[in-house]
C-alpha cells in the first residue's frame, strides 16, 4: 500500500491560544511492502503521524494520501469512504488489551469482521483462523477475554485486528510492557504476518527490535524527519542525540573497537561470532 | 474535544484567575440569584436582564471567556428551548394580553415569545457565570473552596475530609478518563464502529464497545490508586494540613463587597415590585 505525506503540517488545538505544532513539513513516501519503523522520543509526533494515515486526524495543511484516498484539511470525510479505507488498515493501539469488551474471545475477534463485512457469514471461520495464527487454541474461543492474562489479551486484540485481513498493519508500541520472551514471540508473530503479504508500520522505542525486524526506518525529532533509510546504516551512527538507544550489538562492537578489535559486516549475533572467529 | 467547554479550566493568568476560589464561588451564587430575580413588567425585565448581561460580559472580557464558547453550549440545548417555546405558545403565561394572531379559538400571544426569550437570556447568563467560574478556577481550587464551605458540617460528624478527598480524586481522573475514552473510541472505530451515523442498533452496539472497556479500566485504575494510597499509609481519619493554603486578600474583600452590593441592588429593586422605568420616565410610557 502506498502512503504519501506531502508538505504535511499538523497542529493540535489549531485556532486557539493553546496551539501545539506537532508535525512540520513532512514529505515522505512509503511505497514498498516493508516493515517500516517510525522512531523518535516521546512527543516527537509518531502516533500523530500514524493517526493521520487512518483518518483519525485531518492535516492542518498539506496532504496524506493513503492508497489513493486523499486526506487534507478541507475535505469533509464521509463515513462510508473512511470505512473503505479503515477496512484495509489494522490499527493496533498501545494498551490494546484494554479494548476488549465482548463476553467471549471469538465474539470479540469477529467484531471487526462483522462491522466491515456485514453480509459475510464466514466471520467465525476468519476469526478462528486469526486466533490460531496468534497462537491461541480452540480452548480460548469461548472463554471471557477478561479472564485472560495480559499477554493473552494482547494476542486476542491482535487477532481482532488481523481477522478482517487488512493490507496494512499499524502497530503502536506493540512490545511495551512485555517481558523479553513475550517481546520476541510477538515480534516473530508480526514477522510471520508480514510474510503473508501484510505491510507493517511499527512505532517503537526499542532499537534492538528495529534493527532485527525493520526494513526501513524513519527518525522523527521535533516534528520533522531527521533521518530515513535502512536501520543497519542509521543505527550504526550516533543516534543518541535523538534520544534513541544504540542497539546492543553495536554497543558491543564499539566496546570491542575501544579494545583494539575492529569488526566490519556485523549485523546480528551469528555474524558477530563469525567475525570474532576470523579475528582469532 | 471542543464540545466539552462548559466546566473546562483555561490555565491563563488573568485578574479573576488570581482571586480566591471561595470568593468566586460565593459571587457566582450571588450573580445567579440576581439573574433569576423577577420584575413587574416585560420591558423592565428585559432591561434588567440586559444590565446583568452587560456586567457578566465585562467579567467575561476580564477573564477571557469567549462568547463563542457559550453559544456552542446553547447549541446542545436548542431542543429544550424549542419545547419550551411550544409549551409557551399553547399555554401562554399569566396575564398575556398582546395578541399577534388569531385563528378560531386559538390566540397567539406575544408574551409566549417574550417568556421564551427571557428564559433563553437567563440561560445564556447562567452559562456565562458558570463558565467564568470554571474557566478561571482549577478543579483543585474549586474542591478546596467547596471543602471550606462544608467545613462547619464537621460539627455534625459529616465526613468533610473524606468527601473532599473523593471529590478531588474524581476531578483528577476526568482528564485521564477522557484520554482513555479517546483511545478506546479510536481503537473501536479502527475496527469499523460508526459512532455518529448509522441506525440506533448500530449506535447502541458502538456505545457498548466504548463503555465496557472504559468501566473495566476505570475499575482497574481505582484499584491501583487504592493500593498506592494504602501502601503509603493513607488514613482517611487522620488530621492533616494541606499543601495549598487558601489566602484571602484585600482585593477579594473589595470584589465580594462590589458583587454583594450589585446583587443586593437587584434584589431590592425586585422586592420593591416597582416598575422603575415607568416611575422615572413616565413620558415615554
Amino acid at each position: 500500500m502506498q502512503i504519501e505525506f506531502k508538505n504535511l503540517y499538523f497542529n493540535y488545538n489549531n485556532n486557539s491560544e493553546f496551539k501545539v505544532t506537532v508535525l512540520k513539513n513532512i514529505n515522505y513516501l512509503i511505497n514498498k511492502n516493508n516493515i517500516t519503523a517510525i522512531v523518535g522520543k516521546t512527543g516527537s509526533g509518531k502516533s500523530t503521524l500514524t493517526e493521520l494515515i487512518n483518518y483519525f486526524l485531518k492535516p492542518t495543511s498539506g496532504q496524506v494520501i493513503t492508497d489513493g484516498f486523499i486526506s487534507e484539511n478541507s475535505t469533509k470525510l464521509k463515513f462510508k469512504v473512511v470505512n473503505k479505507l479503515r477496512k484495509k488498515i489494522g490499527y493496533l493501539f498501545q494498551f490494546s488489551e484494554n479494548q476488549l469488551f465482548e463476553d467471549t474471545v471469538i465474539k470479540d475477534v469477529s467484531f471487526g469482521v462483522k462491522n466491515f463485512y456485514p453480509k459475510d457469514d464466514g466471520y467465525e471461520q476468519k476469526s478462528k483462523e486469526a486466533l490460531r495464527l496468534v497462537g491461541l487454541d480452540e480452548s480460548f474461543d469461548s472463554r471471557s477475554p477478561f479472564d485472560l492474562s495480559g499477554g493473552e489479551k494482547k494476542r486476542v486484540a491482535i487477532a481482532g485486528v488481523i481477522a478482517y485481513k487488512p493490507d496494512l498493519l499499524i502497530l503502536d508500541e506493540p512490545t511495551a510492557g512485555l517481558d523479553a520472551q513475550g517481546k520476541k514471540e510477538i515480534m516473530d508473530l508480526f514477522k510471520k504476518i508480514h510474510e503473508t503479504g501484510v505491510q507493517i508500520i511499527l512505532i517503537t522505542h526499542d532499537m534492538n527490535v528495529v534493527l532485527e525486524y525493520a526494513d526501513e526506518m524513519i527518525v522523527l525529532d521535533n516534528g520533522s524527519i531527521q533521518k530515513y533509510g535502512s536501520p543497519k546504516e542509521i543505527l550504526k551512527e550516533n543516534v543518541e542525540k535523538y534520544n534513541l538507544e544504540t542497539p546492543h550489538i553495536y554497543k558491543t562492537i564499539n566496546a570491542l573497537k575501544e579494545k583494539g578489535i575492529v569488526l566490519n559486516n556485523v549485523t546480528d549475533i551469528p555474524s558477530l561470532v563469525t567475525e570474532l572467529k576470523k579475528h582469532g | 474535544m471542543d464540545k466539552y467547554i462548559l466546566g473546562k479550566y483555561v490555565p491563563l493568568n488573568t485578574f479573576i484567575h488570581r482571586l480566591d476560589p471561595r470568593m468566586k464561588i460565593l459571587s457566582m451564587i450571588l450573580l445567579m440569584v440576581a439573574i433569576f430575580m423577577p420584575f413587574p413588567s416585560w420591558t423592565f425585565t428585559f432591561v434588567m436582564s440586559g444590565f446583568n448581561a452587560l456586567i457578566i460580559f465585562v467579567l467575561m472580557l476580564i477573564s477571557k471567556v469567549r462568547l463563542r464558547d457559550i453559544i456552542i453550549q446553547l447549541r446542545s440545548i436548542w431542543f429544550l428551548l424549542l419545547v419550551l417555546m411550544i409549551i409557551n405558545i399553547f399555554l401562554p403565561p399569566n396575564g398575556s394580553i398582546h395578541i399577534i394572531a388569531q385563528s378560531g379559538n386559538f390566540k397567539l400571544y406575544a408574551e409566549s415569545f417574550m417568556q421564551t426569550g427571557k428564559v433563553m437570556l437567563r440561560l445564556i447568563e447562567m452559562f456565562g457565570v458558570a463558565m467564568i467560574l470554571t474557566a478561571t478556577t482549577s478543579p483543585q481550587e474549586l474542591t478546596f473552596g467547596f471543602g471550606w464551605f462544608i467545613k462547619p458540617l464537621k460539627k455534625i460528624k459529616f465526613p468533610v475530609e473524606e468527601v473532599s478527598m473523593t471529590v478531588s480524586i474524581a476531578l483528577r481522573f476526568i482528564p485521564t478518563l477522557i484520554e482513555e475514552t479517546n483511545r478506546i473510541y479510536k481503537a473501536q472505530s479502527s475496527r469499523g464502529v460508526d459512532f455518529k451515523h448509522g441506525n440506533l442498533k448500530m449506535k447502541f452496539k458502538g456505545l457498548i464497545a466504548l463503555i465496557i472497556p472504559l468501566f473495566v479500566s476505570a475499575f482497574t485504575m481505582s484499584d491501583d490508586l487504592a493500593f498506592a494510597l494504602e501502601a503509603r499509609g493513607y488514613n482517611p481519619k487522620a488530621e492533616r494540613t494541606s499543601y495549598r493554603v487558601l489566602k484571602w486578600s484585600t482585593k477579594d474583600t473589595i470584589w465580594i463587597i462590589l458583587i454583594t452590593l450589585f446583587a443586593a441592588g437587584i434584589i431590592t429593586i425586585s422586592a420593591m415590585h416597582l416598575d422603575l422605568l415607568r416611575h422615572f420616565f413616565p413620558k415615554i410610557w
